[in-house]
């Protein structure tokens, strides 16, 4: 019996090592844009994380790892070389990436790893990774500890299947594969500060999606319903809809405005089943043997498909064929990566695009310091009043001062509403509304008050390039 | 009503503290007997008042607020109305011991921030010494400020920093306001600010060393207007302006060059005076007075103050003033119909005096009026701290059709509720079909039913939308509930 056992152990040791050598450390010197400055970035940062091969050569990592990269290096074990790498294919809202290393050597004595299914909670799974604290390949060990829906950090709005696990992941862990079986279960990828053994990894299904997602070269993304679910567990709310007291079906309470988008669902539709998988009356579904909200039944959909929903409407049960819609209009509200800031300069008035990025340049109590009116229009006027929200709100974001612009009293922070008459709603609006304009001044209106601030225009257009030139700007717009 | 400007107000207080500073430094002159002058003006008050937790609106508590008054005619006491609101009993005490004496309140306007006691009892009353108000402006001036501290008079020294048009303590209209410098704590609850055996002031507030004053001139007018029985209420100016000091913004708007003023950019949506005012009007001249570029007028006693002091300098709500406009280049006298300063004209009141908290339960469902006595139970930082939506509220506006808001405060958990649990910090838009904007009106809806439901519709937005109730079960499920959470009443509504 004991003899059995260290064999046992043994022959894990040698697979374990089969699968070091195709786990690497991935190095990346970033620079992300200043937000509130948005010609400018920021000084260049070093960051390591973990990546691993796997089939068509690809090294698989956190998006967050490579995110505004300009030079990315690869380490692998027991070889001193770095190989530079380049992304191949990137998805921010799931924390997922491809690199490429273009020298044939770089495979030498590497195995791509495959992947397996989602881990049983309470079995045992592996991290493998080069977190901080040394140089070397580092292993921990620890159980699944819960597998549900969860925010993923990097995007900030998307939350998709996670998996929780006391396995040490710690910063430089992040993209290193999670090992069961000998088989990749996951891609570690984030923490919870404050709370203690609470590691996460994104399972195979979400992996699988993304890897399926860019077979056509094209990374679209996941789909999303465009509702608001809510529970349907008061048995008055049952009764009003005709429904049984059964413990089936959750209620769409509201249907989002998505422009150009006609949604199927309507408002006190109830979704009873979605795909495969039955729907609970608090919005749950069994998802292998997890119970886990609704929206996971979404995560094998792509793009176009149509999936079958069944819902409960005019006291009738109706299935729906419904084509899976990919939605980033909303990309102002979450963490945006590797495309730098819309701007435009005018006479010293800088105009970027409303978003979370530039909000979070008034410190991590953002929402507390920047103006309540520009955190009510990101978050708020586009769900209140959809119709009358603004598609990309433009903000006066600074004023490079010049005796042109010296005397204005509104130079920042400021959101804007028209230029010269004109309603803006995006950034090409503005620059429209400036350039065409051939009266004497140019009046910029903001809101919410409608108070404003006047330039004369042939002075200004004569101070543009000199106010581009003192300030160092290399380009008037970025569009 | 508020000015569009970033920077003017950080800027006055800066050098309102480098003055401070430098008057502090220069002072050091022998102090004068303030206690043989003040000690039989000086009166100790006592109020017990009802206090709530607009969390849960059924209940209440009280408290006991210790304020100082001062006399100033044979039996009237003057203090601030901060903390006079819904007292069940107001007691004063002369020379800082000896007998409590019941008082009774003669006038309180929480704007103006000013109350009126007076002492029935002969004994009490024989031997006080009102005190003169002073009749010259307080500039450059040193000061005391006095209180009986315990049975003790105190005496601290007080330094004239600077004067200011503000808002009131309680209020939202601006009027004059002398600020003081002085090391005191604890104050700011009526006590008198004199000097050369005058009053200048009573302490409205105190916040590090800078206390609020509310100046001699001003209580003498409020005080003047109570007495000719003609009680008037303070305005205000009610629409919005942005200061004119970027020159090429009155150029675009036509004004003559040899004019300065500020720029009107927005009117009320529910105006309470039909005024002719239009935005992108500039004004040159309120009440004969010139306006400069940041929204000054030079007063004769007080030097640079807001313009907007001047709805308060002999004006009261409701009275015509004169206004030069530029509109498009074109000079125009209009006359100005005064704001009168009601809270109930906000979208979201600011304060609610002497009523006890209003909310209604339906099956467990507690509903309340939106005001911001219920949001600072977030606490004095509540402006961060409550919910930044029902926050957010007070910067818009009523309207004809929706003048205030209802908010589904909590819901007290019960069988009949479930599922619902949660839900809470919504505003509502309907129930039943109806629009709601108060209490009496969300009372009416809940006696008409939709088929054998109640259907309560919140406002659109980032959270839920609709709720059902089951009609029949309702009376039963919120007699139970008020019984299991040990509360008398389903409702305390005021007729609006």
């Amino acid at each position: 019996m004991m003899k059995m056992l260290i064999l046992l152990l043994s022959l894990q040791t040698i697979d374990a090592a089969l699968t070091d050598r195709s786990v690497v450390q991935v190095l990346t010197y970033s620079q992300a844009p200043v937000w509130n400055s948005p010609w400018r970035f920021q000084s260049v940062q070093h960051g390591t994380g973990t990546g691993f091969l796997i089939k068509g050569d690809y090294i698989m990592t956190n998006a967050h790892v490579v995110s505004w990269g300009r030079q990315i290096l690869i380490r692998k074990p027991k070889d001193p070389r770095p190989y530079p790498a380049e992304v191949v294919h990137i998805a921010h809202d799931c924390d997922l990436a491809l690199l490429r290393v273009n020298n044939p050597q770089f495979l030498d004595g590497m195995e791509p790893l495959e992947f397996g299914p989602l881990p049983e909670v309470r079995s045992t799974v592996v991290t493998y990774g080069y977190p901080a604290g040394g140089n070397r390949i580092s292993f921990t060990r620890g159980v699944v500890s819960r597998i549900e829906m969860q925010n993923y950090v990097h995007i900030g709005n998307r939350s998709f299947l996670s998996v929780q696990t006391d396995a040490a992941i710690n910063p430089g862990n992040s993209g290193g594969p999670v090992i069961q079986d000998d088989r990749v279960v996951g891609v570690a990828f984030m923490g919870t500060p404050g709370l203690e053994n609470t590691g996460f990894f994104i399972p195979f299904p979400v992996i699988d999606h993304f890897l399926k997602d860019i077979q056509d070269g094209v990374y679209d993304g996941f789909p999303m319903a465009g509702i608001r679910l809510v529970p349907l567990q008061n048995p008055a709310f049952r009764n009003f809809l005709n429904l049984p007291d059964n413990g089936r079906g959750a209620r769409i309470d509201s249907v989002l405005f998505r422009s150009g988008y006609e949604s199927p669902f309507r408002k006190d539709d109830v979704i009873m089943r979605v795909g495969d998988y039955d729907v609970e009356s608090d919005g749950t579904v069994s998802y292998q043997g997890n119970r886990v909200f609704v929206t996971v039944a979404l995560l094998s959909s792509q793009s176009g498909d149509l999936l079958d929903i069944e819902i409960w409407r005019n006291a009738q049960s109706e299935t729906l064929q419904v084509p899976m819609e990919i939605y980033d209009n909303d990309r102002y509200l979450s963490n945006q990566y590797d495309v730098p800031p819309r701007y435009y300069v005018f006479a010293g008035l800088v105009f970027s695009p409303l978003s979370l990025d530039y909000l979070k340049t008034f410190g991590r109590n953002w929402r507390n310091s920047a103006n309540s009116e520009l955190v009510f229009e990101l978050f708020y006027r586009r769900k209140e009043t959809p119709k009358k929200a603004k598609n990309e709100p433009i903000v006066l974001i600074s004023t490079l001062s010049h005796p042109v612009n010296a005397d204005m009293q509104i130079t920042s922070g400021a959101l804007i509403d028209k230029v010269n008459g004109q309603s803006i709603s995006k950034l090409e609006d503005l620059i429209r509304a400036f350039e065409s304009n051939e009266s004497d001044f140019h009046q910029i209106d903001f809101l919410p008050d409608h108070s404003f601030e006047c330039l004369r225009r042939t002075e200004a257009e004569q101070a543009h390039q000199e106010i581009l030139n003192t300030y160092g700007i290399p380009s008037d717009r970025r569009l | 009503m508020k000015a569009t400007n970033y920077t003017f107000t950080v800027l006055s207080i800066f050098w309102g503290i480098l003055l401070a500073l430098f008057l502090t430094s220069i002072r050091g002159l022998p102090a004068q007997d303030t206690k043989l002058n003040f000690k039989k003006s000086l009166i100790k008050i006592e109020v017990t008042k009802k206090r709530y937790n607009y969390m849960q609106p059924w209940s209440k508590q009280s408290k006991k607020i210790l304020k100082t008054g001062i006399v100033i005619d044979s039996d009237q006491i003057l203090t601030t109305a901060q903390g006079m609101s819904d007292m069940t009993l107001v007691r004063a005490q002369r020379e800082g011991r000896g007998r409590w004496r019941s008082a009774t309140v003669k006038m309180v306007d929480y704007h103006a921030n000013l109350a009126i006691l007076t002492v029935e009892d002969a004994e009490f009353k024989s031997g006080l010494e009102p005190v003169t108000f002073a009749s010259v402006p307080s500039a450059g001036k040193e000061f005391e400020i006095i209180r009986w501290l315990g049975s003790k008079l105190e005496t601290s020294k007080a330094y004239f920093s600077r004067y200011v048009v503000a808002h009131g303590n309680l209020s939202f209209v601006p009027y004059l306001q002398l600020v003081a410098t002085s090391e005191i704590s604890g104050v700011g609850w009526g006590e008198p600010l004199v000097s050369d055996g005058t009053l200048h002031g009573i302490l409205a507030a105190k916040t590090g060393d800078s206390a609020s004053v509310i100046p001699a001139s001003f209580i003498r007018r409020i005080l003047n207007s109570t007495d000719t029985g003609n009680f008037r209420k303070l305005g205000y100016f009610d629409f919005t302006w942005q200061p004119g000091e970027n020159p090429t913004n009155l150029e675009f708007l036509n004004v003559p060059e040899d004019q300065s003023g500020v720029v009107v950019v927005h009117i009320p949506l529910k105006k309470q005076t039909s005024s002719t005012l239009k935005t992108g009007d500039v004004i040159l001249k309120v009440a004969g007075h010139a306006v400069d570029s940041q929204g000054d007028y030079l007063d004769e006693d007080y030097g640079h103050l807001m313009f907007e002091n001047l709805a308060t300098q002999g004006h009261w709500a409701g009275d015509a003033i004169p206004i030069l406009i530029s509109r498009n280049g074109e000079l125009l006298e209009i006359q100005y119909t005064l704001a009168s300063a009601n809270y109930s004209d906000q979208l979201v009141p600011d304060r609610v005096f002497d009523r006890e908290p209003e909310f209604l339960i339906a099956g467990g469902l507690v509903f309340q009026p939106l005001n911001n006595e219920f949001l600072r139970t977030w606490g004095n930082d509540w402006q961060r701290r409550a919910p930044m939506r029902l926050v957010y509220f007070n910067n818009e506006e009523p309207t004809e059709q929706t003048p205030s808001l209802v908010v589904l405060s909590q819901i007290l958990p019960a069988d009949y509720n479930i599922g619902y649990e949660n839900y809470r910090f919504l505003v509502v838009e309907k129930i039943n079909g109806k629009h709601i904007v108060n209490l009496t009106q969300l009372k009416e809806a809940f006696a008409t039913k939709e088929n054998k439901f109640h259907l309560i519709e919140f406002r659109k937005g980032d959270a839920l939308e609709r709720l059902v109730l089951d009609a029949a079960g309702l009376e039963t499920a919120t007699q139970q509930i008020l019984q299991m959470y040990g509360i008398s009443s389903a409702e305390r509504i005021y007729e609006n």
